[in-house]
């Protein structure tokens, strides 16, 4: 039995991580849409400029400064959004951060940091949502996993295994609430590559700056699919046709997958600028002057503004099938047609 | 361009947890065929009883006392293999323990415990392991996953993913490894539900003592996929025919998969025995009264051969042999009897 969801304009939306890339671009269209939200970051500044932006169009906002690598910050976010809404329809869980490095070089209390943030941050506000959820008439929990949910690179390990997990946990968590018949609908997003400070806010222990391998997609992709996935249960949904091409190439050549990856992903992942000496990063502490971004400002890649195969994920079943149907047909058609004629002749 | 890997009795071998279940059936198959052991575990006594038996039987063991989960002990276990033995050639990150129950049931403590063993363990072995391999010959690194490394279960979220990280760590350290063609080999095992004391290691939130659903198979597939892999460069294996269907199963058919879960998971993982009151679990402490056990003894159905697994560790000759039997079978066939062939082809031809 699939849970039943709100329409935008009427829904509680909790982000983590709002104030930059993905969950700012989110934020946004979530309040476009009419939604009252609750936003989460580090920053508290960042939180109130953002707040105050939208206010002024009139949007209904509540902010928390909160680590979500932090239970006691998570349940302080839901904390603020009962006090203020009295309800969460959906809650999605976005904060992540990365480091690139080779596995080897990269130190123990980084890597932590990472796993805290990304994948403690999700069982988290996972564990949080549904004790809000359940009992209230249900909602959508929104993870965001990754490309590297379903297949790992190198330079950014770490990253890979938090992407993993939150892929894990959130499949064995939709077993038990769908089980119990719980009225709660859970969606993995898994994003390609997306042009946000993501290289920026990372840590590096490489000599060049960090880099997202092409083709690199818009935040407002992601934000569409996760706006979508609030209204309509998805188990999950991939953003950009390359991330779900990887998914595919990983399992079923995944030999020839590391054999390009050795080849590619070493270059991709740094661009030709040297690490500046003055380099920071946002994985122990938010940096002030990277906030606010909802794309990053390198410009070294196209950005990708539309993603056909997303679009298609997100249509309902019988529009997937006449779509489908309809290419096998043509492809039928198409491919019947010399035979035809040879058939004539003869 | 493959890496070189020694024979079994010419190997320093370092195994984590193995003083039960696949950890010794691994040591104790390792030692019989004549390797040299650096065996490490959270009971020492359990370690000392273990070297004590093996030594009998003219094994060089060393053992250390470690918690795979703590940086610094791990450091130990590569320290006390260069000392004793001067080199390490393969090293077994197998340590791992579970927890049932229902994600929101389970205490954060105790989740973030089971990911110190399993997931950052195995960090800090590869990494430990690469440090002493890399500049002395090379060698093999062996993660345990699980058939839980490509799809997730209920009641053991926490353990999926720490599995679902091992694989990604593993893979993504391999490609790392390569790049520089430093010769290690490093690979992921991928074992079904096995015979061990997981379950009664495993700590409990469940109303009734939890079970392992079937097919469940022997630890001794488990260590000798290892030996073989200690000895043969193997990406990844699963072990048993049930965990490469699951894993085929999620990918083609997810939300199916998710269905059939959801119908037989919660009854599989519980057995009708209700949990004991006293009931002691290894998350936090060692038990020792369920120290060097390689088996449960959980069925009686349990599957003691795998023609998968040992399909896939010989996929190379297998094929060879086919391709080259076929080849033989064209040639003797397209070779003679032109009349046969006629008469063949207007069958065919008929048939069609």
């Amino acid at each position: 039995m699939s849970p039943k969801l709100k329409k935008l304009d009427e829904q509680v939306i909790v982000i983590t991580g709002a104030t930059s890339g993905i969950g700012l671009a989110t934020a946004r269209m979530a309040a476009e849409g009419g939604a009252r939200l609750v936003l989460a970051a580090r920053d508290g500044d960042a939180l109130d400029t953002l707040a105050h932006e939208m206010r002024q169009r009139g949007v209904e906002v509540a902010t928390v400064t909160a680590d979500v690598g932090n239970p006691a910050d998570v349940a302080r976010i839901g904390h603020v959004a009962m006090d203020r809404f009295g309800r969460v329809d959906t809650w999605v869980n976005n904060a992540g951060i990365s480091v690139y490095g080779r596995n080897e070089d990269v130190a123990l209390e980084d890597m932590r940091k990472v796993m805290q943030t990304n994948f403690w941050g999700v069982v988290h506000g996972s564990l949080e949502a549904v004790r809000l959820m359940k009992g209230r008439g249900g909602g959508a929990l929104i993870n965001l996993g990754s490309e590297v949910s379903d297949r790992s690179i190198p330079l950014q390990g770490t990253y890979s295994a938090s992407k993993h997990a939150i892929k894990a946990f959130t499949e064995s968590l939709r077993m038990e609430l769908d089980k119990e018949d719980a009225g709660i609908s859970l969606t993995v997003i898994k994003p390609s590559a997306i042009a946000t400070p993501f290289p920026s806010h990372a840590r590096s222990y490489m000599e060049h700056e960090p880099d997202l391998p092409p083709p690199n997609y818009a935040p407002e992709l992601v934000a569409e699919a996760i706006i979508h996935a609030a209204q309509v249960p998805e188990r999950d949904l991939y953003v950009g046709g390359h991330s779900k091409l990887t998914s595919v190439l990983g399992y079923l050549a995944p030999r020839t997958v590391d054999r390009f990856m050795t080849r590619t992903m070493f270059s991709q992942q740094q661009s030709a600028r040297p690490n500046s000496s003055a380099r920071r990063d946002a994985l122990h502490a938010p940096d002030a002057q990277q906030e606010l971004r909802q794309r990053n400002s390198n410009g070294d890649h196209r950005v990708v503004e539309r993603s056909p195969y997303t679009s298609f994920e997100m249509r309902s079943r019988p529009a997937k099938t006449v779509l489908l149907g309809g290419a096998l047909l043509a492809a039928w058609a198409l491919t019947r047609k010399p035979w035809q004629q040879r058939a004539w002749h003869a | 361009m493959a890496v070189q890997l020694r024979k079994i009795n010419e190997q320093v071998m370092v195994i984590t947890g193995a003083t039960s279940g696949i950890g010794l059936t691994t040591a104790r198959m390792a030692a019989e065929q004549c390797a040299k052991l650096v065996l490490a575990a959270r009971s020492g006594e359990a370690l000392d009883q273990l070297a004590s038996e093996l030594r009998r039987t003219g094994t060089q063991v060393a053992t250390v006392v470690a918690d795979v989960g703590n940086p610094a002990d791990v450091e130990r276990i590569g320290q006390a293999a260069m000392e004793r033995f001067g080199r390490v050639d393969t090293w077994v990150n197998n340590a791992g323990i579970s927890i049932f129950g229902r994600n929101e049931d389970v205490s954060l403590d105790d989740m973030q415990r089971l990911f110190d063993t399993n997931y950052w363990g195995v960090v800090h072995g590869s990494l430990e392991a690469v440090k002493h391999m890399k500049t002395r010959g090379g060698g093999a690194i062996i993660n345990l996953g699980s058939e839980l490394s490509d799809h997730a279960i209920p009641l053991q979220g926490i353990y999926a993913a720490s599995k679902h990280a091992v694989k990604a760590f593993t893979d993504s350290l391999r490609v790392e490894l390569e790049k520089e063609k430093a010769p290690i080999a490093v690979t992921l095992v991928k074992p079904a539900a096995v015979d061990t004391m997981f379950v009664a290691h495993a700590k409990n939130y469940m109303d009734k003592e939890p079970s392992l659903p079937p097919p469940i198979y022997a630890p001794e597939l488990v260590a000798k996929t290892i030996l073989y892999a200690a000895q043969h460069p193997k990406r990844d294996v699963f072990v048993g025919g049930a965990a490469k269907a699951l894993s085929a199963g999620n990918f083609a058919m997810p939300a199916l998969l998710d269905r059939y879960m959801r119908a037989t998971m919660f009854k599989q993982q519980q057995s009708p025995t209700p949990t004991a009151p006293n009931r002691r679990d290894a998350l936090h402490e060692p038990n020792p009264q369920h120290e060097l056990r390689e088996r449960q003894g959980l069925s009686e159905h349990v599957i003691e051969t795998c023609p998968y697994t040992a399909l896939s560790l010989r996929k190379g000759k297998v094929m060879g042999v086919l391709l080259g039997a076929g080849a033989l079978f064209a040639a003797w066939k397209l070779a003679g009897r032109p009349a046969t062939r006629t008469w063949s082809n207007n069958r065919l031809r008929q048939v069609l």
